[in-house]
């Protein structure tokens, strides 16, 4: 089991092991959200509220529980690289924040798209959790704008580290803050309630199928951060070689 | 769908366009990077050939 | 080297640190000043583009107060480490054997001591033109105290992150503007509270609870960043 764990943190193995993984990830993570939509868009009933705009969830959910837990996963892999110098966690980091940035981005969207015939308007500033959201955008945006600034990898890897880690410290502060300052404006706008199975089977579906999704991206992503990092190794140019074709 | 549909398919749609943009990215930048390495590639191996050739 | 190592004392090492950075700055008085007077003309705009209605500047003079602090913090921070790096005593104070978390703390104490406290001094101006009472001015001063000392802190570890880098300045903000949202707004809507005559005690307890975290933290944080950015 060690073993395992130990060969997949090897760089050229972790390489050659991945398209498997994105594959098998990829394809099922396809069919779980074509099920989970049509059985969401369809076959689940309307909800007593909220009649069929309640379907948003379907799309909705996902992308906003992806977008925290891209957010867990650089964290937690920027700082098990900071601490035992792993060069593939640091990959991992710098390969979950575009798709983090991208799913945060789609939860917002859709959420303005769901808050237009719910709360009358697009954009609800009282919201916390649009706020939380929309916080977590610029927490992206500023971990990747770091990430570009630097040109010597290492260095960016490492600082982009501390940055993300100094970022997961204050989310739990930030989303408590935008509560406190939503409690003081006015109450919650969406009434959540229990769902009925035939509602939350989809939405559960979806959630996994999505998940799986982003795991096959982030497994291609890490690739492609393994390659630019190894790019002066003996492996990876026996790797291009072989792509691209020798010159 | 009834009176939502135009939201529910716009979301929907947007989620999936979200989703293929950050996979064609993804790729994207994965072949820009072996052609980035196997120009490099090239360039050190015609170095090498010329500096051959001078040689002999 | 037949001395035994002498382990050197905390205090020593920064107080000097401190003091000479408060010398550099009265020697060159416009990094303090400058932040000021951004500080004063963003709070000159509001009125100048909203018009001069006393009772719509009273309900939103806490929030652009707060706003004008926290932008001219921002612009100040740049000048954290920029001149110890460009002359190279950086390197020497993280080669040295002081604690560097500690120095870095002294440092952000002082580039407080020149951005954050004279801004505080300056503020009451602002709130008395824009129409609040004294009460509000206590509570803004209250609020400014550890918010200001809150972002110094965590701009320090921006700061650490982009020094050396070019055109840094907006890369620092975008890192540091969304980490800073917390003390934004508890300290305007505190102030807003303030103003409505409502209870602001939990306010000024988070301010404070968030100034000792990142007083605790920040240090150690900034320390890696200046390490990692001087390799």
């Amino acid at each position: 089991m060690w073993k395992f764990f130990h060969k997949l943190a090897s760089p050229p193995h972790f390489y050659r092991l991945a398209p498997r993984f994105v594959l098998g990830f990829g394809v099922v993570g396809c069919v779980l959200i074509g099920w989970g939509t049509y059985a969401g868009l369809f076959l689940a009933p309307p909800d007593y509220q909220q009649k069929d705009a309640f379907r948003i969830i379907y799309v909705h959910v996902p992308a906003a529980y992806l977008s925290m837990m891209a957010y867990s996963i650089m964290a937690i892999s920027a700082g098990i690289g900071l601490i035992w110098r792993m060069k593939l966690a640091h990959s991992v980091a710098a390969a979950a924040a575009p798709l983090g940035a991208w799913f945060t981005f789609s939860a917002l969207v859709t959420g303005a798209i769901w808050g237009r015939p719910m709360w009358g308007t697009w954009w609800e500033w009282g919201d916390p959790r649009v706020m939380s959201e929309l916080l977590m955008l610029f927490l992206y945006i500023g971990y990747i704008a770091l990430r570009v600034a630097i040109d010597e990898i290492g260095k960016a890897d490492k600082a982009s580290a501390v940055l993300a880690l100094v970022g997961a410290v204050n989310i739990p502060i930030i989303h408590y803050s935008v509560e406190w300052w939503t409690s003081v404006h006015q109450g919650q706008t969406v009434v959540g309630g229990k769902m009925a199975p035939e509602m939350l089977q989809p939405l559960l579906l979806n959630i996994l199928g999505f998940t799986l999704l982003f795991g096959a991206m982030l497994l291609y992503r890490v690739r492609t951060e393994v390659l630019h990092r190894e790019r002066r190794s003996r492996w990876v140019k026996a790797e291009v070689l072989q792509t691209v074709g020798a010159p | 769908m009834g009176e939502y549909g135009g939201y529910i398919w716009s979301s929907v749609s947007i989620a999936f366009a979200v989703v293929l943009i950050a996979a064609v990215q993804s790729v994207l930048r994965h072949r820009a990077m072996m052609a980035d390495i196997g120009r490099r590639l090239s360039a050190l191996q015609q170095e090498n050939d010329s500096t051959k050739e001078r040689e002999s | 080297m037949s001395t035994p190592l002498q382990f050197p004392r905390i205090g020593s090492g920064v107080f000097q640190l401190m003091r000479r950075d408060l010398l550099l700055a009265i020697k060159r008085p416009g990094d303090v000043i400058n932040p000021l007077f951004f500080f004063a003309m963003i709070a000159a705009l509001f009125p100048l583009a909203l018009g001069p209605d006393i009772r719509q500047l009273a309900a939103i003079g806490p929030g652009i107060t707060w706003v004008a602090a926290l932008l001219s913090m921002l612009l100040a921070l740049n000048s954290l480490f920029l001149n110890d790096f460009e002359d190279g005593s950086l390197e020497q104070l993280i080669l040295s054997p002081q604690p560097l978390p500690v120095m870095a703390l002294g440092k952000t104490v002082v580039h407080w001591l020149l951005t954050g406290l004279p801004l505080i001094l300056v503020s009451p101006l602002v709130v008395w033109s824009y129409g609040l009472d004294d009460a509000v001015v206590t509570v803004m001063l209250g609020t400014l105290l550890p918010g200001t000392l809150s972002l110094s802190l965590l701009g320090s570890i921006g700061a650490a992150l982009t020094v050396g880098l070019q055109k840094s300045s907006a890369l620092l903000s975008l890192l540091v503007l969304p980490l800073a949202m917390p003390v934004l707004i508890f300290g305007a809507r505190t102030v807003s509270l303030a103003v409505a005559g409502d209870d602001i005690s939990a306010g000024l307890y988070f301010l404070w609870g968030y100034c000792m975290l990142a007083l605790t933290l920040a240090p150690f944080a900034t320390a890696a960043a200046l390490r990692i950015s001087n390799e």
